[in-house]
């Protein structure tokens, strides 16, 4: 990670902390409302940016096409969870676990493969990703109980941004060949 | 630099790439169709019963049949992309998914129509243009994997005569 | 390339081309010290940072990659290991900021390597060091950017190993692993690259990384697609470009002791090479990882004295102890004005192509680069 990247995640789990925070204190419908916000714009300029790179510059590189379609099914993400605007909190509450969980699960997925192929910290990763997994099952469990299932989601927010911090502060394998 | 099987290498590598991005739309338009029932309009859905086994019944249905339509979805692209991923790397693979292709990309063109009344109703226009944009992608993908087998049969046919 | 190539090779060829043994070493040490000249390496000198002909793992983690940042990574590689090959190239229906990007990929015999050679000319034996390592990486290099890019220097599973077998090749899958810690396996052509990053200025993206050290290996024979070639099927032959390479640090020198007239591109010195070429290429094609002994033996064949080992700090005492006045004049002050200058040239020439991704060289009265002949 380069020391740019390192700060680049430190802010970003500060927010995540202040959302869960917020969260946790203030589960107003405004709460809501401001995250899906956050992810909507967030998934659209990755889409977006991904679709402009393909037309200026990855249309000449072999293999360029796969960047294409990864910045379409983005956008079209990001379009999705826009659209969640108008319906109940538990719905909400759902997708946003649904997302964690997946977050979790490509985790441990690349810290299998940091295991296997990459020299790096694979440990952190794969409890990282384990975590989620669990925080979003037992969200599921208590879903009927709306209260109980923000505060563990809530809970699962600030223990992702905390180990989001600790890792922007770890030492990294850095293969670059000179 | 040898240029001389680079479009061969192109296409097969488009086809490669196109047939993984069928598999992915696949699963996106199963996501797509769970969210839609379950989220964004759950209550269109909404069944009209006396009794609550009568409920059960119908919705036990209804879910059978959600599935039903998710396993056809997934099916369908997993033949379409997985032989087309195989076709390109030159293993055994079904030619049958060049049909499934041509037949989904016509059925893909012919659903544009119905995006013309959506026009009409501004309130939902943001959804209707990133709806367009998959389908359009869609359809560029499929339209990727027909023009791709074609140039690569002719390519390889070639290839062998010399 | 590796010490083996840029010292003792370098010292071989300086030997060939006329220079005496000492005059070789001089060459040799310059042109190897391109390689660890570092902002670290010079700050501890308390040397200008702006002299800079590399940089280390730990400054490549912390470089920036805005616009900024990148024109300073691009600076630093494109100048001296990866030498752009046509400043002008063309390629159809692409945007300036790609264009910009392919005109930087390396290769040898273009028009900034004769004005490398050309430059090194008249100046002191430092300057022909730093000629000689930008010279030897156009071959080794050849066909990536020193730049972070994306679309450029990718690769993709499309890999292969040649070994020679009768009239032709057989072809073996390169494996690529992302473990520093572990040598590559030539047995079973098992190399290490830097990870694939989509990001399209990840330094991860810089020069040859995503090839790993299979460019800087001289036995090394393999064919890929690179990023950039249309799907097109590139077969580097390490062995032959060596060879070359040699060859022409050998005329290249000639021409700057003045035994040579000029310095034409594609030519090659085949006349004192000649008489030693089954030797080189048995070095060059021999299957290790480091070939420093056998290439400081044919170097002590040729002058019949003994090929000091590199010492890094060699002439770190002679510049620290000396006064600021007079420290141009010392090995390593001749070594930074060089470095100053060189950079400074190919940055002008980049710039003047019409291609901003080195930024712009400063011209400040008394700070162009002139030096006394010798």
């Amino acid at each position: 990670m380069t020391i740019f990247q390192r700060i680049k995640n430190v802010l970003f789990g500060i927010l995540v902390l202040a959302a869960g925070v917020v969260f946790l204190l203030d589960p107003s419908d405004e709460a809501y409302m401001i995250i899906i916000a956050f992810l909507t714009l967030g998934l659209a300029i990755r889409g977006i940016s991904d679709i402009f790179f393909y037309f200026t510059m990855a249309r000449h590189m072999v293999g360029g096409k796969v960047i294409l379609y990864k910045g379409v099914v983005i956008l079209d993400f990001a379009f999705l969870t826009g659209t969640l605007s108008n319906v109940p909190k538990i719905y909400i509450l759902l997708y946003l676990i649904a997302i964690h969980a997946f977050a979790g699960a490509i985790d441990v997925l690349r810290a299998m493969e940091a295991r296997s192929k990459v020299e790096g910290p694979w440990k952190l990763k794969c409890f990282q990703g384990v975590g989620n997994i669990l925080l979003a099952v037992a969200c599921l469990v208590f879903i009927r109980y709306t209260n109980t299932a923000l505060i563990i989601y809530s809970i699962g927010l600030i223990y992702s941004a905390i180990l989001r911090i600790i890792d922007a502060f770890r030492p990294t394998a850095f293969i670059v060949i000179r | 630099m040898n240029y001389e099987n680079a479009e061969l290498r192109r296409h097969e590598e488009d086809l490669r790439v196109s047939g993984s991005g069928v598999l992915v739309m696949g699963a996106w338009q199963v996501v797509k169709l769970f969210m839609q029932v379950f989220l964004v309009s759950p209550e269109s859905f909404r069944l009209e019963a006396d009794s609550t086994e009568e409920k059960i019944f119908y919705y036990t249905i209804f879910i059978g049949m959600l599935l039903i339509g998710a396993l056809v979805i997934m099916a369908t692209h997993a033949y379409i992309g997985l032989n087309a991923m195989h076709a390109a790397r030159r293993k055994p693979y079904k030619k049958g998914y060049f049909a499934f292709t041509v037949f989904a990309l016509v059925v893909n063109v012919l659903s544009l129509a119905s995006y013309v009344n959506f026009f009409t109703n501004p309130e939902s226009m943001d959804t209707t243009i990133a709806s367009i944009l998959v389908d359009l992608t869609v359809i560029y993908i499929y339209f990727t994997v027909v023009n791709a087998s074609i140039r690569i049969k002719k390519l390889r046919a070639a290839e062998q005569e010399e | 390339m590796q010490l083996d190539f840029h010292y003792y090779a370098t010292y071989c060829a300086a030997f060939l081309a006329g220079y005496s043994h000492e005059e070789s070493l001089e060459i040799a040490y310059s042109a190897q010290f391109v390689d660890e000249c570092s902002r670290t390496l010079l700050a501890k000198l308390k040397a200008p940072s702006h002299a800079a002909t590399t940089q280390m793992q730990l400054e490549l983690m912390d470089a920036r990659t805005d616009p900024v940042g990148l024109q300073d990574i691009t600076r630093i590689w494109a100048a001296f290991h990866f030498l752009p090959r046509d400043l002008h190239a063309e390629k159809k229906k692409c945007g300036k900021r790609y264009l910009d990007k392919y005109r930087l990929i390396c290769g040898p015999n273009g028009e900034l390597v004769k004005k490398t050679v050309e430059f090194a000319k008249g100046r002191p034996r430092q300057s022909v060091g730093i000629a000689m390592h930008v010279l030897a990486d156009t071959w080794a290099h050849a066909n990536f950017a020193g730049t972070p890019s994306l679309v450029i220097n990718n690769t993709n599973n499309v890999f292969f190993e040649l070994f020679p077998e009768g009239d032709g090749f057989i072809e073996k899958q390169i494996t690529f692993v992302h473990k520093r810690s572990v040598p590559d396996d030539l047995e079973n052509s098992v190399y290490t690259n830097s990870l694939y990053q989509s990001n399209e200025n990840s330094i991860m993206n810089l020069g040859h990384g995503r090839a790993g050290h299979l460019p800087d290996y001289s036995f090394v024979r393999y064919k890929y697609l690179p990023a950039w070639g249309d799907y097109g099927e590139l077969t580097k032959d390490n062995p032959s470009d060596y060879f070359k390479a040699f060859s022409q640090m050998v005329y290249a020198m000639k021409f700057i002791r003045g035994v040579e007239d000029e310095f034409v591109c594609n030519t090659y010195d085949t006349e004192s090479v000649s008489p030693h070429e089954d030797r080189i290429r048995e070095i060059i094609e021999k299957r290790q990882l480091i070939s420093d002994d056998d290439w400081k033996a044919f170097g002590e064949e040729l002058s019949g004295k003994t090929v000091e080992e590199f010492h890094l700090e060699k002439y770190f005492d002679e510049y620290m102890e000396t006064e600021k006045k007079d420290k141009s004049s010392t090995f390593l002050g001749k070594f930074i004005r060089g470095a100053i200058a060189h950079k400074g040239m190919v940055i002008d020439e980049i710039y003047r192509s019409g291609n901003k991704a080195a930024g712009a060289a400063k011209e400040k009265r008394g700070l162009r680069f002139r030096l006394k002949k010798g």
